[in-house]
């Protein structure tokens, strides 16, 4: 437990050393997502009412994921001399990868629900109630039968994004090669909404029929990935290897 | 004579790096199995049209093999694939030359033996050609085995359906073909597949080259080598997704390079102004990279 706490801050060391991605995958996000409400953007040909579908308006394969691993790959590459000052046991190291991929999610979620509340709430309470035509901003739909949890959707995109990142992880492990293991993933990820839509499943259908199962499956799979992560080290020959992470 | 040396070893260092055949073979498979999954498609496509058609010739001439090429295949995952991971892809292994040998100080023997013009010339050179046939070989590779697996190379039984289709003067059983007819370059269709094809493969190697010469650009100002690799992939999905919400379809690369033409009110005069608008921050930026980094020698 000692080093759990030291692991932690030496996460938030590395993501502190570093600020240009972040900056520039927050930027890219935020300009999408303000671009989505200004006027010209209503010819897309989708609708929204909730902040989920808003979000959910740039697909979550082909813009959000690849723009969490964007971020993660970037903090990924840590000095080897680095690690082995701060770290006693490879266990250790495993944890700090895990714990990079954790903070990173719970980083990219909150900056992604964050924008979407405000970007919602401008359109629905300054823009909308002053409109007189119903050429709403995006195709914003002011009335729907469904209401969607917002707390619950942020949930399921923290725990996919992490499950995601803790296999982008695995992969790296195995392959030794950042661009390989996000190539490999962001095609995984891809053909799953073309086949069994396991994604779209869990955004859309989830809440409708189990949600609380599918957050303590969902939680599990991390818990699981995780350890993997964490055993995997402890059996890696690092005397093979160019870089320990 | 020099240049010709220069291009050859900037070759074989190329050769001699991992990353590099990690793209090459990355972008074989997935040409590899776009025409595995393509070919099925024809055959259940081919049984199909004969049963419902009653092997009506003007219709078996409509189906045609040559729709199964990487980037014409519809309905194919891998296909798709390639047009959407090209640039992330050919970045793998051409961007990161300046940024290695900038890292490592080789830059700095290579320097005392050439000018500073020649070599950044060189390396954008070496990096727009390179980025230019790893784009186009996979897809050619693609049409020569479409064409052995089905034993066919000749489509003009394809283009002449196709002259009369665009003239009106085929008798067709039912309008479902009208959407083969083609927005742009339809005259080259006429004339045959492969000239079609050839020019959406060339365009599109123009427009990789464009991308990672940029992120090649890019490499002499950022220090992050995962951005400077990712960043084509970067833009080509950022530009995207922008003119997607701009309602502006016609104008995106993701659109325009695909030879399926995949929306409608596509021109010619985008896809120019695009290309050129690339080639403009391309150079700039790396004109301005290069003189950033004239503290090197």
């Amino acid at each position: 437990m000692m080093y759990f706490k030291k692991n932690v801050y030496f996460v938030w060391q590395d993501l502190q050393l570093n600020k240009t991605s972040i900056k520039m995958t927050s930027g890219v996000v935020a300009l999408l997502m303000i671009l989505g409400t200004v006027p010209g953007s209503e010819n897309t040909l989708v609708r929204w009412h909730s902040v989920k579908d808003f979000i959910l308006l740039y697909r979550y394969e082909f813009f959000h994921f690849p723009a969490f691993l964007f971020l993660l790959g970037s903090k990924f590459k840590v000095n080897s001399w680095i690690i082995l000052r701060r770290y006693k046991n490879r266990n250790q190291i495993g944890t700090h990868k895990v714990l990079i991929v954790i903070l990173c999610a719970l980083f990219f979620s909150f900056i992604v629900s964050m924008l979407g509340v405000l970007c919602t709430a401008f359109v629905k309470y300054i823009v909308y109630p002053n409109m007189k035509n119903y050429h709403a901003i995006f195709l914003y739909v002011p009335k729907s039968s469904q209401h969607s949890s917002f707390i619950y959707f942020v949930c399921i995109y923290f725990l996919i994004t992490t499950i995601l990142g803790i296999v982008f992880v695995i992969i790296n492990d195995i392959f030794a090669h950042r661009f390989l293991s996000v190539v490999m993933l962001t095609t995984f990820v891809i053909l799953d909404r073309f086949t069994i839509s396991t994604i779209p499943y869990l955004f859309y259908m989830s809440e409708t029929i189990s949600p609380i199962y599918t957050v303590i499956i969902l939680s599990v799979i991390a818990v699981i990935l995780g350890s993997i992560v964490r055993f995997s080290s402890t059996c890696k020959n690092y005397y093979t290897q160019d870089g320990l992470l | 004579m020099d240049g010709v040396v220069i291009m050859y070893v900037e070759l074989l260092k190329r050769i001699k790096n991992r990353n590099f055949y990690i793209s090459v073979l990355c972008l074989f498979l997935i040409v590899v199995f776009s025409v595995i999954t393509g070919l099925k498609q024809y055959r259940e496509n081919m049984d199909l049209v004969q049963r419902i058609y009653s092997n009506n010739e003007n219709v078996l001439a409509l189906v045609s093999a040559h729709k199964e090429w990487v980037g014409l295949s519809s309905q194919n995952f891998f296909s798709s694939l390639y047009y959407f991971l090209f640039p992330l892809l050919i970045s793998i292994a051409l961007t990161d030359s300046i940024y290695s040998e900038k890292h490592s100080g080789n830059i700095s023997y290579q320097l005392t033996r050439m000018s500073r013009k020649s070599y950044y010339w060189k390396k954008v050179l070496f990096t727009y050609m390179s980025s230019f046939l790893l784009f186009i070989i996979p897809l050619i590779f693609g049409i020569i085995l479409v064409n052995v697996l089905v034993d066919q190379w000749d489509y003009s039984f394809y283009s002449n359906m196709y002259k009369h289709l665009i003239n009106g003067t085929v008798e067709l059983p039912d309008n479902s073909f009208e959407g083969e007819k083609k927005n742009i370059f339809s005259s080259l269709l006429a004339i045959s597949p492969y000239l079609y094809i050839l020019v959406y493969y060339v365009m599109g190697g123009l427009f990789a080259g464009g991308y990672v010469c940029i992120a090649l650009a890019s490499s002499l100002m950022l220090k992050n080598k995962y951005f400077v690799i990712l960043l084509p992939q970067v833009i080509y999905m950022v530009s995207w997704a922008l003119f997607t919400i701009l309602g502006k379809l016609s104008w995106d690369p993701f659109n325009f390079l695909d030879p399926k033409q995949p929306i409608e009110g596509l021109s010619y005069s985008p896809i120019v102004i695009a290309f050129v608008f690339q080639v403009l921050i391309a150079f700039g930026l790396y004109v301005y990279g290069v003189k950033k980094n004239d503290d090197v020698l």
